[in-house]
């Protein structure tokens, strides 16, 4: 082999491994945030608080690892739109009181499980990144996340509990709720705070 | 009714089912025409669960020893595999129904009629299908949504189905008279105070600490349906996006 075929061999050994090298980092991306947010969140459960201090630092979390502004406004369906931005402000705030205070109660039985992070898929936007909950002698819990680093930086944008995407549920629940109140958002928003 | 009789409703109602009407809004809200009729009915079931099932899964989970318990949530995962396997072959799944056909073999001797269940130490893959999801892999729609008093959520599909897997279930030509149905009954009961204790918190989470636990229970149900469906491979690019309505 000459010099020249050498060098374009070795470019075009570059070139097909590149794009392979910048996938396979930025899955392990998105597992390691994965991993680093399930191993908070056992840690917040199993740290002994009252609920408020529990809620507290749930809303944190979600506010460090996700865009919650955006989340919110996703459970809002089409009703999101054209709200007044100091309304947005005060039903963000209310919408992240509501889940955290949610998940709180949801996941207050919990305290012997542990993580086990498995694949990562490329999806249109990012990563899906199974993971199993195990529960000791119940089967295990499967939790898949959706990751995406579109904001500049890994991020968690939903998570589905068996199959069940809590985004999803959310706009569910929200949408049906503000088409019984006849599409008013200030009421809606009060019902709101008044959860929180 | 005769074989040829039941095979004739099953022929029917996948018919109905298959012609059934278009769909319509969200995956998690579904086509859902007879609210009307349905949110008296969710009611009902709720008040069902707050009066009678609620209290006795309770007094089930805190009374009976965890043995017995471990016992009868072995016999009634046991006793859904005949509907499992005869599912998995109609919708030509061939890896479970072998896996079906292992459990319940393995299950039915050395776990003793399915009191024990060592097919899952050998880690025999645990399926749940059943005709409502044969349906949709036939290529049958939804349909609308509806919450059956004592049944609770369905749809026309999965209603379709639930008819459908009592014909096609063997266990359900197994004896005749008082004692067969008795024994029906039976494992009907088990099954509902078995599930209502094993997954407590989170129907206590839908029923009572949402803001609407009619919506709540619709939204669930047809999420974990359309998960069943897939099995568990639900299209990670067919979901909805968070940004897709632009920036909040």
């Amino acid at each position: 082999m000459n010099r020249r075929s050498f060098l374009a061999l070795t470019v075009a050994g570059l070139a097909t491994t590149a794009p392979r090298i910048a996938f396979a980092q930025s899955a392990e991306a998105a597992q390691d945030l994965v991993r680093r947010v399930s191993d908070e969140m056992l840690t917040l459960i199993r740290t002994p608080s009252n609920s408020a201090q529990k809620q507290a630092a749930f809303m944190s979390m979600m506010d460090r690892y996700s865009n919650m502004r955006q989340i919110a406004g996703f459970a809002l369906g089409r009703y999101g739109n054209g709200m007044s931005e100091a309304l947005k402000l005060r039903y963000i705030e209310a919408f992240k009181r509501f889940v955290a205070a949610t998940y709180v109660n949801r996941f207050s039985e919990y305290s012997g499980e542990t993580i086990d992070v498995g694949n990562a898929r490329e999806t249109r936007n990012g990563y899906a990144v199974e993971t199993s909950v195990m529960r000791g002698s119940q089967p295990p819990l499967s939790v898949r996340w959706q990751i995406s680093d579109r904001s500049g930086s890994p991020q968690v944008e939903d998570f589905d509990i068996e199959g069940v995407s809590m985004a999803m549920s959310q706009r569910g629940e929200f949408t049906s709720l503000i088409n019984s109140y006849g599409g008013d958002m200030e009421k809606f928003v009060q019902y709101l705070e008044s959860r929180g | 009714m005769n074989r040829l009789q039941s095979l004739a409703s099953v022929v029917a109602l996948s018919l109905l089912a298959l012609s059934g009407c278009a769909q319509s809004t969200t995956v998690e809200n579904g086509y859902d025409p007879a609210q009307y009729l349905n949110r008296p009915f969710h009611a009902f079931n709720k008040g069902l669960d707050t009066a009678i099932i609620r209290p006795v899964s309770k007094v089930y989970g805190a009374a009976v020893p965890a043995t017995i318990k471990h016992v009868v949530d072995n016999e009634v995962r046991f006793l859904s595999l005949p509907k499992t396997l005869v599912n998995s072959v109609l919708q030509g799944n061939v890896e479970r129904t072998g896996d079906t056909a292992a459990r319940i073999l393995v299950n039915a001797t050395i776990g003793g009629l399915g009191a024990l269940d060592p097919a899952t130490e050998m880690n025999i893959p645990e399926h749940d299908e059943d005709f409502g999801q044969t349906l949709a892999v036939w290529g049958a729609n939804q349909g609308p949504y509806y919450e059956l008093p004592l049944l609770g959520p369905s749809s026309s599909r999965d209603f379709a189905g639930t008819v459908g897997d009592f014909i096609l279930n063997p266990l359900s030509y197994v004896g005749s008279g008082t004692g067969s149905t008795l024994l029906g009954a039976g494992r009907r009961a088990a099954s509902i105070v078995d599930t209502r204790h094993s997954f407590s918190d989170a129907i206590d989470q839908a029923l009572y600490g949402s803001p609407d636990s009619y919506v709540t229970v619709r939204n669930l149900y047809l999420q974990r349906r359309n998960n069943a469906i897939l099995n568990g491979k639900v299209d990670v690019d067919a979901r909805p996006d968070i940004y897709e309505g632009g920036e909040f």
